[in-house]
């Protein structure tokens, strides 16, 4: 692990695959990274289904009020 | 209200209080929040992995810090924001608020659970255990039964008025568990370490570590808040049904 200058001006990783090693702690920073992406995206997915089927019920609704 | 309450440009507060003048409104401002959200974590998750340095105690582990910290912040707030639309529902009897109450619930929750989860996973390398019963750790999970609990409560009760009620209730109640949370690394000796961050210090922690952990707070902010708007709307057209407004939105006669 290089000094890290006042000026900041180190580079953390020297390659990609530095990157995804993470020093090691791979498992746990991208464990904790990939459960959150998932559940964003799960949560997402949910909203827009809810919103779907409100909108659809308030179709079916005013159609069947209008005929 | 019989006297509508001004505020100085002369707006009626109660005038977004209404389901019918509040959806629009929702409608309109929903994206622009989730937008603010993904820039804010761009720019977060930027100076989280590539700006900020190794942390020469815990090397990379540390990194976990950008979600974990906001995931635990929000988790508390949500619920704070929700016992205070609890307690304006119960007090006024404003259907939206309640809604509100509803609306902010699976985000919480959401947001607790990402953060017993991350903080497991930080636990494992740092403090060699995924999880121990000190008074942080199990405060929290509390807060993620409360939220469940909530959602149960609501779910299980067929009349609305009822269910809200109840649901506002339990939400004032368990309200006195966040101060527990947040002392809880002060009150009692913990593994759980303090705060990095408080109003009275200047925080332990380099000035880009913060920033980052700082723009991904806001970005969990602005995501809660997005979330929340999205799904009142659904509450609300769910609720509403029948409500002669609800005929002449573009989503309706589409």
């Amino acid at each position: 692990m290089a000094e890290t200058p006042p000026g900041g001006d180190k580079v953390n990783w020297n390659s990609w695959h530095d990157f995804w090693v993470m020093g090691g702690y791979a498992f746990y920073v991208w464990g904790s990274y990939a459960a959150t992406l998932l559940l964003i995206i799960a949560e997402i997915a949910l909203l827009k289904m809810r919103r779907l089927s409100a909108v659809r019920s308030l179709r079916q609704n005013t159609n069947t009020q209008v005929s | 209200m019989n006297q509508p309450i001004l505020l100085a440009g002369g707006v009626n507060v109660f005038k977004y209080a209404a389901p019918q003048t509040f959806y629009p409104l929702a409608g309109k401002l929903m994206p622009w929040f989730f937008w603010t959200a993904a820039l804010l974590c761009a720019a977060g998750l930027y100076i989280g992995f590539f700006v900020a340095p190794t942390d020469h105690q815990q090397g990379e582990a540390y990194r976990i810090i950008f979600i974990h910290v906001p995931a635990a912040w929000m988790s508390m707030f949500i619920y704070v924001v929700m016992a205070f639309w609890a307690g304006v529902g119960l007090i006024f009897n404003t259907r939206l608020s309640h809604m509100m109450v509803s609306a902010l619930a699976p985000t919480g929750a959401m947001f607790t659970f990402v953060a017993l989860w991350t903080g497991a996973l930080w636990g494992k390398p740092t403090w060699g255990t995924w999880w121990v019963w000190d008074a942080r750790l199990t405060s929290e999970l509390i807060l993620l039964f409360l939220y469940f609990g909530f959602m149960a409560l609501q779910a299980g009760i067929d009349d609305t008025r009822r269910a809200d009620r109840a649901g506002a209730i339990l939400a004032l109640v368990g309200v006195v568990n966040i101060p527990i949370i947040y002392f809880s690394v002060k009150w009692w000796n913990t593994l759980h370490q303090g705060a990095s961050v408080s109003l009275t210090s200047a925080p332990t922690m380099a000035a880009t570590m913060l920033s980052g952990m700082l723009l991904m707070a806001l970005a969990a902010w602005m995501y809660s808040i997005a979330t929340a708007l999205h799904r009142v709307r659904s509450i609300i057209l769910e609720r509403e049904q029948g409500a002669e407004w609800l005929k002449h939105l573009p989503e309706a006669t589409k």
